[in-house]
């Protein structure tokens, strides 16, 4: 334990060391054109905009009445608090955020064995050897993803809705639900959709060898935990409230996530299918695709009520995937769970197949974006089928893990059928 | 008993014709450093409110009249320009003379509970109809109230304020002026073309000038109605005759009219031409009287004869493209540029360049459309100061700044400063904004060609005093509107994008849905033998 602490707090200093080396190594101009990536930065997560909110903020304008700053209130009061001091301390602010989500993944992953054994009980204690070193193997995977190494350059501040996502899942996991509510609450006043995760890790909260959505249903604290989730969301509003004077800041961020009003190209489905919308089907199809990010949470939660780990993995690849401003950050939390699930990867049929689709569509996003936008050689379309490329990764990969998931659940079940073929009926 | 007379006066100079309502036309003619000359027609109507008849009335345009009524304006401003006025050629255009290429409108309406907005809204559309503009594409995207920037013509606290009034500016850049704009505009004053100065517009000539702008000017109040309209034309050169090529310039060889006759409701009509010393220009014809304007310039005025024509020539061929008739022609420089406008961003640069050797008081006013989002904390200000004496920084030259951020589809960006110039020296400001992607029926047809952005307005408003200067206090400054490329999508794929993101979705789906509902369940399989 001691020395994978030690391994663990390697890996948590190199990464603080690369993301600051980084930092004091590039030139403004390529942190800058890190930073307008919109693979990287999308309105909701723009550094650019959170530091015109600050400056907006700072003199007396109303930051969230214009069009371009979307993100939350008190983000906007830390970077000012930040700002006054000095702002050549966020690059640093960013660092740690980042370092702080893998230690946090780091504690998951810890705590993982413990909730697989309490879930599975005792008659499957042969399946459950894990992998010495996943921990730090799982956080330096986090840490080191280019995707994030990117992201933190580009100072995206979805970083600080990864936190409060994975400290909510370790807090849960420890039992502390109130903690876990409050960051549960922060990450979906952040950026909203991780509200999705609320019933997995009310599940996380309640974990005992018995637990199921219908005992959850019925557990008295259990609503009283879904009822702090609201009181935290409720004290983070009216603290933004209070902050800014104004309930504007509602429409700026939560409205403009629903509506989709912004149709910055991200590599996301929503900015070219909006922009390209008949505007008289446009409110229906917002319906049917914010739906379709939404849906997911109850059925996969209920389907997986005995893994509610797995539950947040599958969600969050959703979220990233069907998100109205997804970024190659979102892709990164989906991914940070994967090396959790060591246990799944002789069951996945298309691993190959899928790591090729996404170091395809990473390159040639960049590319086709460059075609379009700057050397006009190339037009939408380019772009608009990379990111299409893209979201059918992350659906591969879901969709793979969940059947290598349902797989490993039967072949528990049933270890005489290991080796059977598979046929849809 | 002198008492008795005097009041015996009065009453019948009441009773008979005190007249409460004129009508002043006038052509101004002065040749610029360019080889063209200067064409400023100036009608100008006034009705006192209080003691109008209805014969009075009438001389002022009903149509209009109903305009600032139905919607109960104070002020209304409309110029419809073509080109861009070269200030450093022409010098400053005087007064309200200078407009934004394009349409631009601003109005007063007078606060009196019903909706400005409202209000505004109707403004813009019946003006438009009126003069046959498309001035209805003003809308709320493109409408402003400027702070600091277009304030009255008239002096605060005096009795045509009395109601409190709100500003609305709106600009279409994009706006093709032609001869149906002129029209309408002919059509509002008392002679329309059929007599009177009004029948020098020949549309063919006018329009074949550098610089074209038909202007209307209205304030209205129960005290006084004023209407002024304006036509000014930068027309074509100045001829060179003969052999010797003296060069000469004639209302007739440029507009192919001779002068006519007074329009009969007028009170003064008069052809003035302003004559700048440096450039001794003779006059064909012996006007009626003379008047030094200033050092600069002698004005001849000349009352109208029909069939006369007028006219100037010079003795000896002369060259006069560089020399500055006005010493202050070069005061104020004023630019705006985009930097690395290409991709789906850019710098946005202003520059104001003062040489002279006082320091210039002015108000800066930029307004962008909502799809360029300003980075005002990107702002870089810079002062080039010439002596490299003055302690002022840039900051300093910027005493207010005022700035509205701009909202989506509903509000463009303002941005107003009130500068002080120092001496020599040339303030440059560089902003960073991101081009926003627009939904595709928000694209214009011809999308490619980029989107006009409005001029940057600059508006002169003290000089520290110097022989000369004076007249450039009170002129605005506009710079040419600029394209800004927006990057566009494919306009022929909505099918094709709406069938490919579904056919995703619905894989996603269908998987998911599948992988839910299913079990695995072993099967015994028995392979049928023969």
């Amino acid at each position: 334990m001691r020395r994978e602490r030690q391994i663990a707090g390697a890996i948590f200093a190199g990464a603080l060391l690369v993301r600051l080396g980084l930092f004091a190594v590039l030139s403004d101009e390529t942190l800058a054109a890190i930073t307008k990536r919109v693979e990287l930065s999308t309105p909701l997560t723009d550094y650019r905009r959170l530091k015109e909110g600050v400056f907006l903020y700072q003199h007396g304008i109303p930051p969230y009445d214009g069009g371009v700053n979307h993100q939350a209130p008190l983000l906007l009061a830390i970077f000012a608090l930040v700002n006054s001091i000095s702002s050549a301390l966020d690059p640093l602010i960013f660092a740690l955020v980042d370092v702080a989500c893998g230690y946090w993944l780091w504690k998951i992953a810890h705590l993982k064995p413990k909730l697989d054994k309490v879930l599975s009980g005792k008659q499957q204690q042969n399946s459950l050897r894990v992998a010495v070193g996943v921990p730090a193997l799982a956080a330096a995977l986090y840490l080191f993803n280019p995707y994030l190494v990117l992201s933190c350059l580009a100072r995206s501040t979805l970083s600080f809705s990864h936190l409060f996502v994975l400290s909510s899942v370790a807090l849960a996991m420890q039992g502390h639900a109130i903690a876990s509510m409050g960051a549960l609450a922060g990450a979906t006043y952040l950026s909203f959709y991780p509200v999705t995760l609320l019933p997995a890790v009310l599940l996380l909260v309640h974990t005992t060898r018995s637990s199921t959505v219908s005992t959850l249903l019925r557990s008295r604290r259990a609503q009283w935990h879904t009822g702090v989730f609201f009181v935290w969301l409720a004290l983070l509003l009216i603290a933004s409230r209070a902050f800014l004077g104004s309930w504007d800041f509602v429409e700026a961020t939560y409205g403009v996530i629903l509506t989709v009003p912004d149709l910055t190209p991200n590599v996301g489905l929503f900015w070219y299918y909006f922009m390209e919308m008949f505007d008289h089907f446009r409110s229906l199809f917002l319906v049917v695709f914010q739906m379709n990010a939404l849906l997911y949470a109850l059925p996969v939660t209920y389907r997986f009520q005995r893994f509610p780990l797995f539950s947040v993995f599958v969600l969050c690849g959703i979220m990233s995937a069907f998100k109205s401003y997804p970024s190659w950050g979102d892709t990164v939390l989906h991914l940070a769970f994967l090396p959790l699930f060591t246990e799944l990867f002789q069951y996945l049929r298309y691993s190959y197949v899928i790591a090729l689709v996404y170091a395809f569509s990473s390159a040639l996003a960049v590319v086709f974006y460059h075609v379009w936008i700057n050397l006009g050689t190339g037009n939408a379309n380019f772009f608009f089928a990379i990111t299409l490329v893209h979201a059918l990764g992350q659906i591969m990969l879901i969709v793979d893990t969940t059947y290598a998931m349902l797989r490993r659940e039967f072949v528990l079940q049933h270890p005489q059928h290991r080796h059977c073929k598979v046929v849809q009926m | 008993m002198a008492h008795a007379v005097s009041s015996l006066a009065l009453l019948s100079l009441l009773c008979f014709g005190v007249v409460h309502a004129h009508f002043d036309e006038q052509l101004f003619l002065r040749p610029l450093d360019d080889n063209r000359v200067l064409a400023k027609f100036q009608f100008i109507t006034q009705v006192d409110g209080e003691a109008a008849s209805s014969a009075d009335e009438s001389l002022f345009p009903r149509a209009i009249a109903q305009i600032m009524e139905a919607y109960d304006v104070a002020e209304l401003h409309l110029s419809l320009t073509l080109g861009t006025w070269m200030h450093d050629r022409w010098g400053y255009a005087i007064g309200q003379d200078a407009a934004g290429s394009g349409a631009e409108l601003w109005a007063r309406l007078k606060t009196n509970g019903e909706s400005v907005d409202q209000r505004w809204r109707g403004l813009v559309q019946a003006t438009g109809g009126l003069f046959c503009a498309s001035l209805n594409f003003i809308d709320e995207a493109s409408t402003l109230t400027p702070q600091l920037s277009f304030q009255s013509t008239h002096d605060a606290g005096g009795k045509r304020n009395r109601w409190q009034t709100e500003l609305r500016y709106g600009v279409l850049p994009r706006e093709n002026v032609c001869t149906e704009n002129l029209t309408p505009w002919i059509k509002q004053l008392p002679c329309q073309s059929k007599a009177g100065i009004a029948t020098l517009l020949n549309t063919q000539h006018i329009y074949r000038s550098s610089y074209h702008s038909v202007a209307l000017h209205v304030n209205y109040s129960n005290q006084l109605r004023e209407i002024k309209q304006t036509a000014v034309s930068v027309l074509e050169s100045v001829n060179v005759e003969g052999k010797q090529g003296r060069p000469r310039w004639s209302m007739y060889n440029s507009l192919e009219r001779r002068v006519p006759g007074a329009c009969p409701v007028a009170r003064n009509s008069t052809i003035v031409v302003e004559l700048p010393n440096n450039m001794e220009p003779l006059l064909t014809r012996t006007s009626t009287r003379m008047e030094v304007t200033d050092a600069a310039a002698t004005t001849a005025i000349f009352d109208m004869i029909a069939g006369a024509d007028v006219g100037f020539h010079w003795e000896n061929v002369r060259v006069f493209t560089g020399t500055l008739w006005l010493a202050f022609a070069h005061a104020l420089t004023w630019g705006i540029s985009i930097l690395d406008g290409t991709g789906d961003h850019g710098k946005l640069v202003l520059e104001v360049e003062n040489r002279l050797a006082t320091s210039v008081d002015a108000t800066l006013f930029q307004t962008t459309p909502w799809y360029m989002k300003l980075f005002l904390h990107s702002m870089q200000a810079t002062l080039v100061d010439a002596q490299h004496s003055s302690p002022q920084t840039a900051s300093d030259a910027i005493v207010q700044q005022l700035y509205l951020p701009s909202a989506d589809r509903r509000r463009p960006t303002a941005l107003e400063m009130k500068l002080r110039l120092p001496a020599e020296s040339k303030l440059r400001l560089i902003i960073s904004f991101d081009k926003s992607f627009l939904k595709y029926t928000e694209y214009p047809p011809d999308a490619n060609r980029g989107f006009d952005v409005g001029p940057a307005v600059l508006t002169v408003d003290a000089v520290a005093e110097e022989a000369n200067t004076s007249r450039i206090v009170g002129t605005r400054l506009y710079t040419e509107p600029f394209l800004l490329s927006l990057p566009t999508p494919d306009f022929s794929m909505p099918y094709n994008v709406i069938t490919l993101t579904c056919t995703v979705v619905a894989l996603f789906f269908g998987s998911m849905f599948n992988l839910l509902t299913r079990h695995f369940e072993p099967i015994v399989w028995r392979e049928k033998t023969a």
